[in-house]
């Protein structure tokens, strides 16, 4: 036919042979609604941006409150399409919102706005629409630096659960920033089983770099497997057979589904320059009711296949360091996971395979290494005969080794692929392949779940303030704390923990720490106010025991007598001072009458210092060595490093954190001294065991602690208990305690605690952070006197 | 047998017999015949066949060329008006009514106004327009195959017509796009004018005029032409331009 032309998709062909058979017109109806599909797939644990406002008529308008919506918020029709009706508004300044691009707006312009969303000016058809808010989406760093403003997005054809074509578009002033091909934007070809960028269109013309940015071949696009994920699921979810998928990566929260679209434009074939019917007609008679099994076949079908060039090329197929093995004889189909190792001649077996394979029947183990076997297996689609010894010192990680032999004259070995995963979150042993492992994908999926818990806020009760006022006007009442119900949305934490891969390697090991720490974190605040909350609690953080109140009762040190002359404000200048020393440009130091403690360092390089406080001389040296020359060093450090964690911390990281913080100030500082309120924390977590509020409150009290700070304790240790007169506690701050003590043995044993400046993690994987290869040591900034 | 194909061709079947019957029967020359014994003028009869005819080229251009133009309705209303009143009287009300409300709509893009009135405004101020240009437009232009009391309607319906070639969409569109739409849209509906017999500055092209007219028939045709360009899933010929480096890519 003349008009195949390569089998590009026309919009013809797009329209009767896609979206008419695949596309049932009331599914299209709610693809097109954007609070339909929001409700609908958010239901399903798609996650789509969240809403923070709907204004459905007039009157709402009227009553609508725009002080609720924050600073940073998105505009849109609910029926718009092509980006029509968007604004998105990034920062509000005396009174008027400002988008990126610096168009301001007062209230009332946008409230005419809404009423030209509300008339229906941008919907689809020429129906009243509604106004939905929704929080602003701040792009990861990855795809952001290459789009001038404006939400970059990634465009993924989904059709019967496979995904076939993917684009990234990037938004250029041209098109106003908004992510649209025709108006200007900058689309990318992606591949599909990389994830990787392979072509650049503006204007339906191929470029070869973005103008003023330069080349972007090759770049990865962050979470990549998940983005597929959520494709191919709010393809199953919407039913749309034919569907494209518009997905955002969050700074924070990661892939985000933007909207479905029934009818997905063509233009996606220039940016990939592959037509897009041929891969069409390649699913014809596939049928998937997986999504982890249509992401299977998009990528070895769809993926951009230089593999499959070489086998071309020189005859021989291309095979990874590991792989699947099936076993012909003498037992059919039994499978195995292969290691290629091209330094051995000769094949070898697991003892608990060849036994599985009726090998070694009735032999004794010193006769194992006498064994041999000549076996039929297919290894990559091709059958072998070769013979096999057994090797006793097999891992089990894989049951089969490969050696030179067979591998000569039939393979080439491409080191990078590394399909294998086996299924540890789940427990499961599995020879099947689950996807490629990306420990940069791992480390961003950690700190993505780390960064939404808010743990300790979600630990706060409600109603702290009408509970401790009864408490204050008789003290033999128990307080009864209330918590925010937050259960669905810490299922969800921990169902997402369970899918993140990792492997067997170092990083992988402190990988899999963190995720069954965070999973902890997300089981204590599922269950505030049960029995079980101090046994995980203590599981976390641990408890102290008799023993500990000896070994942690400091003896108070008789300081000199000091003035307290410093303000917050001298302290913040003497801090930046400090930091100008160390060389450290971004940092920066404010004041905040918000936090409860005296000093704060955040991870968005903040120091914060509490308002309105006098300094004496001894204490504003200690927050230095503490806050700056501990915390924020290495957090800095964490920074440098290849992996996130290092800056927001490995499993059970505070512990060895607060311990060198406590360590420094002791060995630094002119006097040091642990302020007795704190000494008495740990007391009062042990003594919580078999204590209520009130009983732990009179205890504290007859220790002659004031009663501010008997109060102050009482909190901090039974929050979220429910009934506080049930004994348990909460034990974090048993941690900083512990952690002084194990670094006092590290130091005591030769340790140099400088290995503790990397960034971020407890003192007993210090072994494991020594191995990792990108381990960054060089630009590490250490304190003054440990340089 | 596959249940849509079955659906396809039952369906289809019946629309195209819908069609084809009163041309079975002979029909139409029995009604045309009918009509010029009434009164009423050739041309006229004409009109109400070549209706369907630009219904059917307009789809053909929209599906196999790739050419995208306002709507089906606004060119075969074009068409219409130029064999009644003239091209060029046609092209002046039309083109003089989009350009005015073009104007008008930029200047209330910068008025608060609830949606709903800012189109009435727009046919408000275009047909102040009409109302003092008609009598000069009228008086120059000879109009012969029309009665004088129907050329207000067909005056309203083509300044009316602007609603649809707005779309009713005051969004953030460029001027420019705006009038590259009328370009377009003006210049196609000329064509079609052209090649189904209309006149312009003297040229007369008739072939077509005679055909359709000594085969009124044609018209259950396009019937069956529509059917079989609605199932044409080729590439348009704008898609062949756009797609040229992926088709001939090495």
């Amino acid at each position: 036919m003349p008009f195949r032309a390569n089998s590009i998709l026309g919009i013809n062909a797009r329209n009767l042979l896609y979206i008419k058979p695949f596309n049932a017109e009331k599914n299209v109806e709610i693809a097109d609604d954007k609070l339909k599909t929001k409700a609908f797939l958010s239901a399903r644990e798609i996650p789509v941006p969240r809403l923070l406002g709907l204004i459905e008529n007039n009157k709402q308008l009227l009553n609508f409150k725009w002080a609720k919506l924050g600073h940073e918020f998105v505009i849109k029709p609910n029926l718009g399409f092509g980006g029509e009706g968007i604004i998105p508004i990034t920062y509000k300044e005396n009174g008027y919102y400002f988008t990126a691009k610096g168009v301001r707006y007062s209230e009332k312009d946008l409230t005419q706005h809404v009423r030209e969303i509300l008339s229906g000016n941008f919907a689809i058809s020429d129906k009243p629409d509604k106004a939905l808010f929704e929080k602003l989406i701040v792009t990861d760093e990855v795809l952001g630096k290459y789009s001038t403003f404006g939400l970059p997005d990634i465009r993924i054809i989904v059709h019967k659960m496979v995904p076939v074509m993917a684009m990234l578009r990037l938004p250029t002033t041209e098109s106003n920033g908004k992510a649209n091909l025709h108006q200007g934007a900058i689309g990318a070809g992606i591949d599909i089983a990389k994830g990787e960028i392979t072509h650049l269109i503006h204007h339906g013309k191929i470029i070869k770099e973005i103008p003023g940015k330069g080349s972007i071949k090759g770049l990865k696009i962050p979470f990549w497997e998940e983005a597929l994920r959520i494709a191919c699921k709010a393809q199953l979810a919407s039913n749309l057979g034919y569907l494209g998928a518009d997905i955002a990566i969050d700074k924070t929260n990661g892939p985000v589904l933007l909207e479905i679209n029934a009818r997905a434009g063509i233009g996606i074939q220039l940016a990939n320059l592959t037509p897009l019917r041929k891969r069409l007609e390649q699913l014809a008679d596939i049928n998937l009711n997986s999504v982890e099994k249509g992401i299977r076949i998009g990528k070895d079908l769809f993926g951009y296949s230089i593999e499959k060039n070489i086998k071309t090329i020189s005859g021989k197929k291309v095979i990874g360091l590991f792989e699947k093995v099936e076993f012909i004889e003498p037992q059919k189909q039994t499978e195995a996971i292969a290691f290629i190792n091209t330094s051995r001649k000769k094949n070898y077996l697991s003892t608990e395979l060849a036994k599985q394979l009726g090998l070694i029947k009735s032999k004794k183990a010193k006769d194992l290494d006498t064994v041999r076997a000549t076996l039929k297996y297919r290894l990559n689609g091709k059958k072998i005969i070769s013979s096999f010894k057994i090797d006793k010192n097999i891992r089990k990680k894989y049951q089969v080794v490969i050696g030179n032999k067979d591998i000569t004259g039939n393979f080439l070995i491409d080191t990078s692929i590394n399909n294998f995963i086996t299924e540890k979150n789940t427990g499961k042993k599995s020879n099947i392949f689950v996807s490629h492992y990306n420990p940069i994908e791992t480390d961003r999926q950690i700190c993505r779940i780390n960064n939404q818990m808010k743990f300790l806020s979600h630990l706060r009760p409600i109603n702290q303030k009408e509970e401790l006022t009864k408490f204050l006007q008789d003290n033999s009442y128990n307080p009864q704390f209330k918590y925010h119900d937050y259960a669905g949305e810490y299922e969800q934490t921990i169902k997402s923990l369970k899918k993140i891969h990792y492997d067997d390697s170092d990083l992988g090991y402190l990988f899999k720490e963190r995720i069954e720490e965070l999973a902890l974190y997300a089981e204590l605040i599922k269950v505030r106010g049960s029995k079980e909350f101090t046994e995980i609690s203590t599981r976390l953080f641990g408890m102290p025991t008799a023993e500990d109140l000896v070994t942690f009762s400091f003896k108070k040190i008789k300081r000199k007598k000091e003035e307290k002359n410093i303000t917050s404000e001298e302290l913040k200048s003497i801090f930046e001072e400090k930091i100008r020393e160390y060389g450290l440009k971004y940092w920066k130091v404010n004041i905040s009458k918000r936090i409860l403690t005296h000093c704060i360092t955040n991870k968005n390089k903040h120091v914060i210092l509490r308002n309105n406080l006098l300094f004496t001389k001894s204490r504003a040296e200690e927050l230095i060595t503490h806050e700056l020359e501990t915390h924020l060093l290495t957090n800095e450090n964490g920074s440098r490093q290849k992996f996130k964690l290092f800056q927001l911390g490995f499993a059970n990281y505070l512990e060895t954190q607060e311990g060198l913080a406590i360590y420094n100030i002791r060995s630094r500082a002119s006097q040091p001294g642990l302020e007795s309120p704190k000494n008495r924390l740990i007391e009062a977590i042990y003594l919580s065991t078999n204590h209520s509020f009130s009983e732990l409150y009179s205890s504290l009290r007859a220790n002659k602690l004031t009663k501010k700070a008997a109060l102050n304790i009482c909190l901090r240790v039974k929050r979220g208990l429910h009934d506080t007169a049930n004994h348990g506690a909460f034990t974090k701050d048993y941690l900083y305690y512990r952690g002084y003590q194990s670094i006092k043995k590290f130091v005591e044993k030769g340790g140099d605690l400088r290995e503790l400046y990397f960034g971020k993690y407890n003192l007993k994987d210090l072994p494991y952070i020594k191995n990792i290869n990108s381990l960054n040591y060089d630009q590490i900034i250490l304190p003054n006197w440990l340089k | 047998m596959d249940k849509n194909l079955v659906k396809n061709i039952f369906f289809g079947g019946l629309i195209v017999l819908l069609g084809l019957i009163p041309a079975f029967f002979g029909l139409f020359r029995i009604s045309i015949s009918h009509l010029v014994q009434l009164g009423v003028n050739i041309d006229q009869v004409y009109l109400l066949l070549i209706t369907p005819c630009i219904a059917l080229i307009i789809a053909t251009f929209r599906i196999m060329v790739g050419l995208n133009v306002t709507s089906i309705i606004v060119p075969s209303i074009l068409v219409a008006c130029c064999f009644l009143l003239g091209p060029i009287l046609t092209g002046i009300i039309f083109i003089g009514s989009a350009v005015t409300a073009l104007f008008i709509k930029y200047l209330l893009n910068e008025l608060h106004l609830h949606f709903s009135v800012k189109m009435p405004i727009i046919v408000n101020l275009v047909f102040i327009l009409i109302l003092l240009l008609a009598p000069l437009l009228i008086a120059n232009y000879q109009i012969s195959s029309i009665t004088l009391p129907s050329i207000s309607i067909i005056i309203i319906t083509l300044a009316l017509i602007t609603e649809k070639f707005l779309s009713f969409k005051m969004t953030q569109s460029g001027l420019l796009t705006d009038f590259k739409n009328l370009f377009k849209t003006s210049l196609f509906s000329l064509a079609i004018y052209l090649f189904l017999g209309g006149g312009l500055f003297s040229f007369h092209w008739t072939v077509i005029k005679d055909f359709i007219i000594f085969f009124p028939e044609i018209i259950s045709v396009c019937v069956i032409l529509n059917l079989l360009i609605g199932r044409y899933t080729g590439l348009r010929i704008s898609e062949l331009i756009r797609f040229r480096d992926l088709i001939f890519k090495k």
